[in-house]
């Protein structure tokens, strides 16, 4: 199966700090580019995160695949759908040089467009949070 | 003959040929978003058309695009309709069977995004002053500018690329060449980078177009790593080039390697 989204970057940081930007909730809620609140660490199989804006739960992801360090696959069901679509995430982790390659693949969303420059504003917000410790893109709520 | 028919008797199947007729070389992701069709639904249609004749896969990297194959169809017309039909017609598609056999199929854009904190002129200056190329591009090569004409060298000084201006909107949208000198007989592309502010941030589009091979044969991975070190260095003002010297050998594990079961 093809995916529809691929979106790869390379980031200067440990292996160790990239997998905990993409797995622990609390590491997720400082650098997501939507300025999102979250709960859960997504370490193993079954595990769930969810991200709130408010009152409102706008994603849930669950753990399908974790090899720590190396990979994650999550099911991504976005709290905007209705009815509630869940498609699926992969995360790809390999040391390049002093670097790391970060692979993000999305299979079978039906949201094209919107969650194409989604992972291109996730991606450049957890390098930069990783590299300078500070975030890129102002916050939904329109707090930069 | 028999299997053109039995293809052509499913409305699912036509649906599909309709598809490829309105935009040719669609992979399976974009016919199942264009159609209210499923996914396997689709998959097993093109199978049947394949099989047919009607459709033709070719793999480009690692999608695999979809052309329509009008020729079995022009065959059966050809034997009953033809004496009643004018023969340019036949012509044209006896054409069309030239140019699908020829590997002139048109590759598909590159396209990254990426957002970066710095100021637009400081993204600009980047992006225009050659001699500062060596901090971010991936192989580490060195620039230098020649008024509209920019040339890059490895380290030990061969040529490896010309991009000349063919664009330039200062500080929002340039627009170069990208004329390769590092293999024989490779054909001039064009690189389109626009730049658009986000508050405090620069949102820029680097868009590779004119490709005649799929991107995913190598542009894509030297992209993504000049643009990440592009990053790093605006916003750290370290150099960083993510590419180096174990570029020049085979790559143990390729960027783009199949990916396994989901």
């Amino acid at each position: 199966m093809e995916p529809d989204h691929v979106h790869m970057t390379y980031i200067r940081c440990t292996r160790d700090a990239l997998w905990d930007a993409l797995t622990r909730a609390g590491a997720v809620a400082s650098h997501h580019f939507a300025g999102i609140a979250a709960r859960g660490d997504l370490t193993a199989t079954g595990d769930v995160q969810t991200h709130h804006v408010g009152d409102a739960t706008v994603l849930t992801q669950k753990v399908v695949e974790a090899l720590p360090k190396s990979r994650l696959a999550v099911d991504f069901t976005p709290g905007w759908a209705d009815p509630p679509t869940t498609s699926r995430v992969v995360f790809r982790l390999q040391a390049v040089g002093a670097a790391q390659r970060l692979t993000i693949e999305h299979y079978g969303d039906a949201a094209q467009d919107r969650a194409e420059d989604g992972w291109a504003r996730f991606a450049s917000n957890l390098k930069s949070w990783l590299e300078t410790g500070e975030t890129v893109i102002g916050r939904m709520d329109g707090v930069a | 003959m028999d299997s053109v028919f039995k293809a052509l008797a499913d409305p699912s199947r036509r649906l599909l040929l309709d598809a490829l007729r309105r935009e040719d070389g669609q992979t399976l992701s974009q016919l199942e978003a264009g159609l209210a069709m499923s996914r396997f639904g689709v998959a097993k249609h093109l199978k049947a058309l394949e099989a047919a004749g009607l459709v033709t896969r070719v793999r480009r990297g690692r999608l695999i695009h979809h052309y329509l194959n009008a020729v079995p169809l022009a065959e059966a017309l050809e034997r009953w309709i033809e004496p009643f039909r004018v023969a340019p017609a036949v012509g044209a598609i006896l054409d069309l069977k030239a140019r699908l056999e020829t590997d002139m199929y048109p590759a598909p854009d590159f396209v990254l995004r990426t957002y970066i904190r710095c100021s637009q002129n400081a993204l600009w200056d980047a992006l225009t002053d050659a001699g500062t190329y060596d901090k971010w591009n991936f192989l580490g090569q060195s620039a230098a500018r020649n008024g509209g004409l920019v040339i890059y060298r490895t380290p030990d000084g061969t040529e490896t690329l010309h991009a000349r201006d063919v664009e330039v909107t200062p500080k929002t949208r340039l627009v170069t060449t990208f004329e390769p000198k590092w293999e024989e007989g490779a054909k001039t592309s064009q690189v389109i980078y626009d730049i658009e502010i986000e508050g405090e941030f620069c949102k820029l589009t680097v868009t590779h177009t004119g490709l005649q091979h799929h991107h995913s044969e190598g542009t894509a991975d030297g992209w993504t790593r000049s643009l990440a070190g592009l990053k790093t260095w605006l916003e750290t003002g370290e150099a960083a080039n993510f590419g180096g010297d174990h570029l020049w050998e085979a790559e143990a594990s390729a960027p783009w390697s199949p990916t396994t079961s989901t």
